[in-house]
């Protein structure tokens, strides 16, 4: 290709990701100076001063030293960015510890990106791999007795560290699923998948189990491409479920009763014990919001219990209004988009299935997680990716970004190759 | 790979459209049920509104003061609001349910469910902008459809010592002029108020509507069996169904006799009206009940309203319970308003209109926030067989037992109800009726709890109702 | 800052939010498309770009890209799509180091790789046959990649200017080399004792864009199909260079890339841009 039309389109390429950053840099600081005027501290001029720095240099310098798709990049600190913002709002201390989360983020990030750029035989690693997805998943159910009585005992606790093996496992899980989905090992996928499910709901933790089945069968689909199996699957799945809830609904399930009568008319529950309670505050939150929001600084969806790790969009909803929350959920849907974007340009099945399996999964989570805050599904149990205060939800969001990322700078890669080669071939013709 | 790719940008497409699913369901939600979720009494964030803000005035139709707010400065500077309600106590009894007072007792009534408009939530930046430059924050002035006098009126000549409700409604606009429900409430005075006195009967209250529930059974009769008018009917004082003999009785026993429709109307025959709901069976009649809005999720704009059920399951009525729920027993449970909605339909060629509370919104600057405007509901009933059965209720009026309700020189339509009630020793009395004239298009509806029967007990009421309504 | 006045600011600033989220969005959305249509675009100038070189029907010297990984079939998603065959085929991928993994896509197929019946899975390099349902296919790989035995030794068996030949909006460009390249006009020069070469290709010294190929292809006799395993056994006329170079007859030039068959299409898009 010529070399003007690339230089071209490599300073077009800059003005627009340049566009991009300043806006985010812009709204952070406005953000910020905001809370500043409403409440005056020597920390909140400094994280007025930090965030858009710190947003300005990853947008720029991190592109340049590990190779990454620059719209992924921005776009991911634009929701981070925002969910530093609107953590602080409420919790400076939990801003200031969501800045340190997305530092290890980011580290993961960049872990992802390059093993999945560099690491060409991934059939050595899958063994390991799946042992210790397993050995992970059942980390929780040895530990526990320690922990007993909760509603859902998907943490396992060391002392004061707390983590939910789920989320570091959800990577490895897609690894998995990639590698045996584009070798056309379909029943090996799905009895993998279900052996993951069977852990996950014996832990009781439906929301993640429902996340990681939806995005097996999206995967799949793109690998069969037969609606038919899908159908049938998603078939049985359903009964499956419904005789299971059937059998346990009084004793093992009956958290899951309790959501579901929630779900169904949260005002009738609201005063008893993991009643309604939530829903009903997140649905006043979202109405106090209306379309347009109370301001920032000016809501109060602080009433509603866990209102920084599930019910932050409630919060978004309350302060910046509706609107405003479909942008944001756009922004979550362009992420989407690229990705699938970035595993169309692969020129490798398991790196495509890979990238589309992390889209897959951020889709689906926030579908769930959105869905549940809005009373239009039964809440679940899951972090909205990037927003939610909580470091393994952010480090393994950014992770599974991070794996697009690296199938993104392969891609790039490749490309680069092909170009050099057919310019050299053009160079060196008469 | 070509396969896998097109999977890929299917998947990629059906997922970006599944994220976007939950904010579409938000902003629907937001609209249907955004107000009541906001006015609920669970809502924290609205102490926070009100602070700082002086609550408009509410106003009833004719420009009587039924709410107010006196500001003052208190000792450091800011400023302080009491609400003051309306100067006589008798009108403010009367319309405590409909407007409401401080403590929010009341449920959603106009201090609350308006809040929007009286806290000025609804201002503009700019408006905002200049009303903080002129130093205090002012709420819009909200003009309700409500005539205080006629409320003050209808409060003096309910029966004394006897819970119930009172509702007056413009057919043509679906205006309330009156909103009562009994036992009231002083707003002004700091006692405490019991749940009983906080509850506002006519719109909250549901109950089994008696006899005045046969409007809706003639209506599904005329509509679904052809020779229902034609026919002569049987009445032996009773009726059996089912298999174990269970017995539709009229009230006290009496034996009508041979009668026709329209005087099995006017007598308030119970074992014809059981008759014919067998007959037709449950769907017709449940199908006509859905027409008027029995079953319906009632989201009104200007106010809340419990919503009515045919019976407590979906699953069809048979043998005695059909019979009785078609003479307006069994399971049936209405809210006063609705019942009165119900004969407002029947006044207006059929078609039922929304019941309204809100007559205009105005900012201190001047400028109209809100303003009425009829809104039709649903169309319960063709014209002609709203025409058949307005000629019906004429009879009860002037030949049946709504023979107390008549006022000489209008022409009034009713139907008188009583409906038995196992806990209470006296049975319901309701009333629902309408005046058939061009400038006096009201319908009204009077339940008297634990009284008598409607003939004897609310109909008087809607009598002196009416001759006040007629300037007589 | 006063409440009053921060609430103001507030309520103001939320369109200020409002209007750049929008932008971010809308930006970003932009760039999306912008950028999904200009890779389009490069991959239409790069028409090999993801290829790593083609399967040419013999007979009727029908070339089909080849891609990384894909399938070969008659269904509609094949990457490969030949009439007659079964809905998918053959699975093929590209693996760095050892050449075209071909994966049968049901147990009993009469595919057969290089003479052999195709059962598990077998690794093809540049040159081998795949004869798959009344198909014979050869699969060449550009020149460049990473596999064993690369293509410029196989490809001095034959004319250089053989690709040019069918290409479809092609005007063609003389040789200019044509003289210093003897493996370009004639057969390949026997030294007495050797085996015949594997492809005994009878050149046209000057092709003609219109017309069908000159030459038939002829089945070579069997013990000169290479087989993957039996790389030893190759007839190597000439030694194997050390430094990779192709290898050239004294006092030759190299030939010109353009000459190597591998991106057989660039030479005319380039005069485009």
């Amino acid at each position: 290709m010529n070399i003007a039309l690339k230089a071209k389109k490599e300073k077009r390429k800059k003005t627009s990701q340049r566009l991009l950053t300043g806006t985010v840099m812009l709204f952070v600081f406005c953000g910020f100076l905001l809370l500043f005027l409403q409440a005056p501290s020597p920390r909140t001029a400094l994280m007025m001063a930090a965030v858009p720095l710190g947003v300005w240099a990853v947008n720029t310098f991190v592109p340049k030293l590990f190779p990454m798709d620059g719209l992924l990049l921005g776009l991911i600190n634009f929701l981070c960015a925002l969910g530093i913002l609107v953590q602080y709002r409420y919790n400076p201390a939990r801003g200031i510890a969501q800045c340190l989360n997305y530092s290890a983020g980011l580290i993961a990030m960049i872990a992802c990106t390059v093993a999945v750029r560099h690491i060409k035989n991934w059939k050595l690693l899958m063994l390991p791999i799946m042992a210790g997805c397993c050995a992970l998943m059942a980390l929780p159910l040895i530990f526990r007795a320690a922990s007993a009585g909760k509603g859902a005992t998907a943490w396992v606790e060391f002392g004061s560290f707390r983590m939910q093996p789920s989320e570091i496992v959800k990577i490895a899980y897609l690894f998995v699923l990639a590698y045996f989905l584009s070798r056309r090992r379909v029943l090996f996928s799905m009895v993998f998948t279900g052996l993951m499910l069977g852990f996950l709901v014996l832990q009781r933790d439906l929301g993640t189990a429902a996340i990681y089945g939806a995005t097996a069968l999206v995967m799949l689909y793109a690998a069969t491409s037969s609606l038919l199996l899908i159908g049938s699957i998603l078939g049985a799945g359903v009964a499956a479920v419904s005789v299971l809830y059937m059998l346990f609904k009084n004793s093992f399930f009956l958290t899951v009763q309790n959501r579901i009568n929630n779900w169904l008319d949260p005002f009738a529950t609201y005063d008893q014990l993991g009643g309604g309670y939530q829903i009903v505050q997140s649905l006043i939150a979202m109405a106090n919001g209306g379309w347009w929001g109370t301001g920032l600084g000016l809501g109060n969806a602080q009433v509603i219990p866990e209102f920084s790790t599930d019910f932050i969009f409630s919060a978004v909803m309350n302060e910046f209004g509706l609107v405003f929350s479909l942008l944001v959920l756009c922004v979550f849907a362009l992420i989407v988009l690229r990705s699938a974007d970035i595993a169309l340009r692969s020129t490798s099945a398991f790196h495509a299935m890979l990238a589309l399996g992390c889209a897959a999964l951020l889709a689906v989570q926030t579908f769930i997680i959105i869905g549940g805050v809005t009373k239009m599904i039964p809440m679940t149990g899951v972090t909205v990716p990037f927003l939610s205060y909580g470091g393994t939800s952010l480090v393994s969001c950014m992770g599974v970004m991070g794996m697009v990322q690296g199938v993104a700078s392969r891609n790039e890669r490749i490309l680069q190759e092909d170009q050099q080669l057919a310019e050299d071939s053009e160079e060196d013709m008469p | 790979m070509k396969q896998l790719r097109k999977s890929i940008r299917l998947c990629a497409l059906m997922l970006a459209v599944l994220m976007l699913l939950p904010m579409g369901y938000g902003a629907y939600s937001l609209l249907r049920y955004g107000t009541r979720w906001r006015t609920s009494e669970y809502n924290t964030y609205l102490t926070s509104m009100k602070s700082g803000v002086a609550a408009g005035s509410i106003y009833d139709r004719n420009g009587v003061v039924l709410a107010a707010t006196q500001t003052s400065a208190a000792a450091d500077g800011t400023p302080s609001f009491r609400r003051v309600y309306a100067q006589e106590e008798a009108v403010r009894r009367a319309v405590v349910h409909a407007v409401g007072d401080t403590r929010r007792n009341v449920k959603n009534a106009a201090e609350s469910f308006m809040a929007e408009y009286l806290y000025g939530a609804n201002m503009s930046f700019l408006e905002r902008l200049e009303q903080s430059r002129s130093g205090m924050l002012r709420g819009d002035d909200v003009t309700l459809t409500l005539d205080s006098r006629l409320s003050a009126y209808i409060a003096s000549v309910f029966p004394e010592n006897k819970n119930g409700a009172v509702v007056v409604m413009n057919y043509k606009t679906g205006e309330l002029y009156a909103l009562l429900s009994f036992p009231n409430f002083d707003p002004a005075d700091g006692t405490a108020v019991t749940v009983s006195q906080a509850l506002n009967r006519a719109t909250r209250w549901l109950s089994a509507p008696g006899s005045t529930f046969k409007i809706v059974t003639l209506a599904a009769a005329l509509q679904n069996l052809p020779d229902a008018e034609a026919r002569s009917y049987q009445c032996t004082g009773g009726v059996s169904f089912g298999e174990h003999e269970r017995t539709v009785r009229d009230y006290g026993g009496t034996a009508h006799g041979t009668l026709t429709l329209k005087r099995a109307f006017t007598q308030s025959c119970n074992s014809t009206f059981a008759i014919l709901a067998s007959e037709m069976g449950d769907k017709p009649l449940r199908r006509t009940a859905e027409a008027f809005g029995i079953g319906d999720d009632f989201t009104f704009r200007d106010l809340v309203v419990e919503n009515s059920a045919f019976s407590s399951s979906s699953a069809a009525l048979l043998g005695a319970d059909l019979a009785w729920t078609g003479a307006g027993q069994n399971q049936l449970a209405l809210t006063p308003l609705h019942m009165c909605m119900i004969a407002a339909a029947v006044a207006n060629d059929g078609v039922m209109m929304e019941p309204k509370l809100l007559l205009q919104a105005v900012s201190p600057a001047g400028t109209q926030r809100a303003a009425f405007a009829p809104a039709a509901y649903r169309t319960a009933l063709p014209s002609g067989i709203a025409a058949t059965v307005r000629e019906y209720m004429r009879e009860v009026t002037s030949s049946g037992t709504g023979r107390q309700a008549a006022v000489s020189g209008l022409s009034v339509c009713c139907k008188t109800g009583t409906a038995e009630i196992d806990t209470q020793e006296n049975d319901n009395a309701w009333f629902v009726g309408f005046i058939e004239n061009e400038n006096l298009p009201f319908a009204v509806c009077v339940v008297v709890q634990d009284s008598g029967t409607g003939g004897s007990v609310a109909a008087p009421v809607a009598q002196k109702i009416f001759r006040y309504l007629s300037g007589r | 800052m006063s409440s009053n006045a921060y609430q103001l600011l507030a309520l103001a600033a939320r369109a200020l939010f409002l209007f750049w989220g929008a932008l971010i969005v809308l930006r970003a959305a932009f760039n999306l498309l912008a950028q999904h249509r200009a890779r389009k675009r490069l991959l239409r100038l790069l028409p090999d770009a993801g290829m790593v070189g083609e399967m040419r029907d013999v007979e009727s010297n029908q070339a089909y890209p080849l891609p990384r990984e894909g399938v070969l079939g008659s269904g509609r998603g094949c990457d490969i799509r030949l009439k007659g065959l079964r809905r998918r085929q053959v699975n093929f991928a590209y693996v760095d180091g050892k050449g075209i993994l071909l994966t049968p896509c049901h147990r009993r197929t009469d595919t057969q790789l290089d003479g052999e019946p195709l059962r598990r899975s077998a690794y093809a390099l540049h040159g081998a046959i795949l004869q798959v349902g009344g198909y014979t296919l050869r699969i060449r790989l550009f020149a460049g990649l990473n596999v064993p035995h690369p293509a410029q030794y196989q490809e001095h068996w034959q004319p250089a200017y053989d690709d040019e030949l069918y290409a479809p909006d092609e005007t063609q460009m003389q040789n200019p080399y044509a003289a210093y390249m003897p493996w370009a006009q004639a057969v390949w020069p026997r030294e007495e004792g050797e085996d015949a070469p594997v492809f005994n290709y009878a050149p046209a010294p000057q092709p003609m864009p219109s017309q069908p190929p000159q030459h038939v292809y002829a089945p070579p006799p069997q013990q000169a199909y290479m087989q993957p395993s039996q790389e030893e056994e190759y007839p190597a006329p000439l030694p194997a260079p050390d430094s990779g170079e192709p290898f050239l007859p004294e006092q030759e030039q190299a030939p010109a890339p353009f000459d190597a068959p591998r991106r057989h299409r660039r030479s005319d898009r380039r005069r485009e841009v």
